[in-house]
């Protein structure tokens, strides 16, 4: 079982320091998997009141949310999955409208956990920042807590000499470049948790599945993939909800046919259906879903093309 | 009395013919002249290739990698024309001077739209009043700067005519960049309502379809505004916002205009009756 509770001090030291006193709203900010909820858990430890916490997982959730009048008699609320409270397309951003107005209008704390994709797109749409006093996003990990992280989850003895070397050195110069250098030199380690780092961008949720799939062993991640401008809005789309029901991707998309996209996405291993059933088999439901593992190619894909700033 | 020829002005300061030593060219000087102009040109274009093939990885750095393209190319045939001119026909200072002299002749009778082509050349290289990768307006033409010569600048139109425009045209007319080197550029799609549409609807519909436009670039920097106009018969909105790189102008502009249209057709937001606009705007 994974232990986050360690990670992130000093982004919980300046969350308390938000809910204590005068507690302002916060947004907690983060790329996908990187482990949002362990702020979140804190925020509700800290709040020491009554609070209502919710966890977001699809857009009708986060309707349901906003129409019911759910923050009413509340000191406290707690919403995780923001990223659902809008949809790219026309009318799509009356949900985060409303519920941005309910913040503004309530004397409740919120404190909400948002994709960092999503989080800069909303912001530059509706100006959702301007209601929460305090935005806490989550820093990438060094190597060294990385290959922690995950000796104290799964059996790493097969790489014990490379986690003593990583314990041994101590304070790197290597943590102190910018992230982009430094995952360029660590994916060049011989190191195996340097090259899982590199791979996960220090993502502790991405590391996971990058060290399940044993991904370091396919070497770069050079981008040779092969999408189309329509595959790689749809993929834009995926990292910036993680997972999404198919029928949302498809007013998304309309009018252009979403399966040949997703079959593509597929294939490239940057997508699959919950469950991990055939993408191409249930046509009519279902939920796609970001491959963890492929999070920074899919980024560097995106980044690129200008689809995610 | 003095015989003043006309054009004598062309020959001031210049040394006499009889004073010019012989330029020395025999096959083997001509062979070396061309070979070096042959390399010239290989560089150039390698050189080219492997900058525009570098440019096309990222959006962001397109523009700024291309803009090495005619540098690169300029510095070339300047290094090759000092090399013709020195090692290779070993020309002395008199014989340069001679040279030069012929030249402005030369020019003077004939060729001067090719210098003044050149010299455009040069200027748009150094000045850069627009880069390769640039979307603009030069002369009646529209279009992405796809590369800029000695002689010439070809643009790629919309409708994916490859149009050649003479350097000197810089001189001449006026120059419109749409994004001045950077990746993004505005667009600006227009909508007319009629007058008693609803028009904080239209507004709204025409807004979140800038935003969700698959092709749309944001940044505290490059905001959607639109605007609404009265007049007589209509009102039109003139939506601005920014696209992500400008070669899906086009794309954007289509995405944005087919959704508002379906929109307003599925609300009951009206287009103007034309005929009657036409009338009342007089």
């Amino acid at each position: 079982m994974s232990d986050d509770s360690t990670l992130f001090e000093s982004e919980k030291e300046r969350l308390r320091e938000a809910l204590s006193e005068e507690p302002t709203n916060v947004a907690v900010v983060s790329e996908p998997f990187a482990g949002r909820e362990t702020l979140v858990d804190t925020a509700v430890e800290e709040l020491d009141t009554e609070t209502r916490r919710t966890a977001l997982s699809s857009v009708t959730e986060a309707d349901a949310l906003v129409a019911d009048d759910a923050f009413a008699d509340t000191e406290a609320v707690c919403v995780e999955g923001c990223e659902y409270l809008y949809t790219r397309r026309i009318d799509g951003f009356e949900t985060l409208e409303r519920f941005v107005e309910k913040v503004a209008s309530s004397d409740a704390t919120f404190v909400v956990s948002w994709n960092s994709y999503a989080w800069e797109y909303a912001r530059r749409t509706t100006e959702v920042d301007a209601v929460f006093g305090e935005v806490v996003s989550l820093p990438t990990l060094d190597a060294e807590t990385v290959a922690d992280s995950l000796a104290s989850e799964y059996d790493v003895s097969e790489f014990e000499d490379d986690l003593e070397e990583l314990r041994q050195e101590g304070d790197r110069f290597v943590d102190r470049l910018p992230d982009r250098l430094r995952f360029g030199l660590e994916e060049k380690s011989d190191n195996v948790f340097e090259r899982i780092t590199a791979l996960s961008g220090g993502n502790l949720g991405v590391a996971r599945a990058v060290f399940e799939s044993r991904l370091w062993k396919e070497g770069g991640e050079d981008d040779h993939t092969d999408l189309s401008y329509e595959d790689a809005f749809v993929l834009s789309v995926l990292v910036s909800k993680e997972a999404v029901g198919r029928e949302v991707l498809e007013t998304v998309v309309s009018p252009r046919s979403l399966e040949t996209s997703l079959r593509k996405l597929s294939d490239a291993e940057f997508a699959e259906l919950e469950g991990g059933d055939d993408i191409g088999g249930d046509r009519d439901g279902g939920r796609v879903s970001l491959r963890p593992e492929r999070l920074v190619r899919a980024v560097t894909h995106l980044e690129r093309r200008r689809l995610v700033w | 009395m003095v015989a003043v020829y006309r054009g004598a002005w062309l020959t001031a300061g210049l040394p006499e013919p009889s004073d010019v030593p012989p330029v020395e060219l025999d096959v083997s000087t001509v062979v070396a002249a061309l070979f070096v102009f042959a390399v010239a040109y290989v560089v150039a274009r390698t050189a080219s290739y492997g900058l525009t093939w570098l440019s096309e990885q990222t959006v962001e750095r397109r523009i700024t990698v291309k803009m090495f393209v005619p540098i690169t190319k300029f510095v070339v045939y300047v290094v090759a024309l000092y090399y013709v001119l020195g090692p290779v026909l070993d020309l002395s200072s008199t014989q340069i001077l001679a040279f030069s002299g012929v030249l402005g002749a030369v020019l003077g009778l004939g060729i001067k739209d090719l210098f003044a082509n050149i010299v455009g050349g040069v200027v748009i290289v150094f000045e850069r009043p627009y880069r390769i990768g640039d979307m603009v307006e030069l002369g009646d033409h529209y279009g992405e700067v796809t590369d800029i010569g000695i002689r010439s600048t070809k643009l790629t139109t919309l409708d994916d005519d490859l149009v050649t425009v003479p350097n000197y045209v810089f001189f001449t007319e006026p120059v419109s960049n749409s994004n001045a080197g950077e990746p993004e550029m505005m667009v600006v799609p227009e909508f007319y309502v009629a007058p008693d549409a609803d028009i904080d609807r239209a507004v709204s519909v025409v807004r979140d379809a800038l935003l969700t436009s698959r092709y749309v670039y944001l940044s505290d920097e490059h905001e959607v505004s639109v605007r609404v106009f009265d007049g007589r018969g209509y009102r039109k909105l003139r939506a601005k916002a920014y696209v992500n790189d400008v070669r899906n102008e086009g794309a954007f502009r289509t995405d944005v205009t087919r959704r508002v249209l379906e929109k307003f057709e599925e609300e009951g937001i009206e287009s103007p009756d034309v005929a009657a606009a036409v009338l009342e705007d007089g």
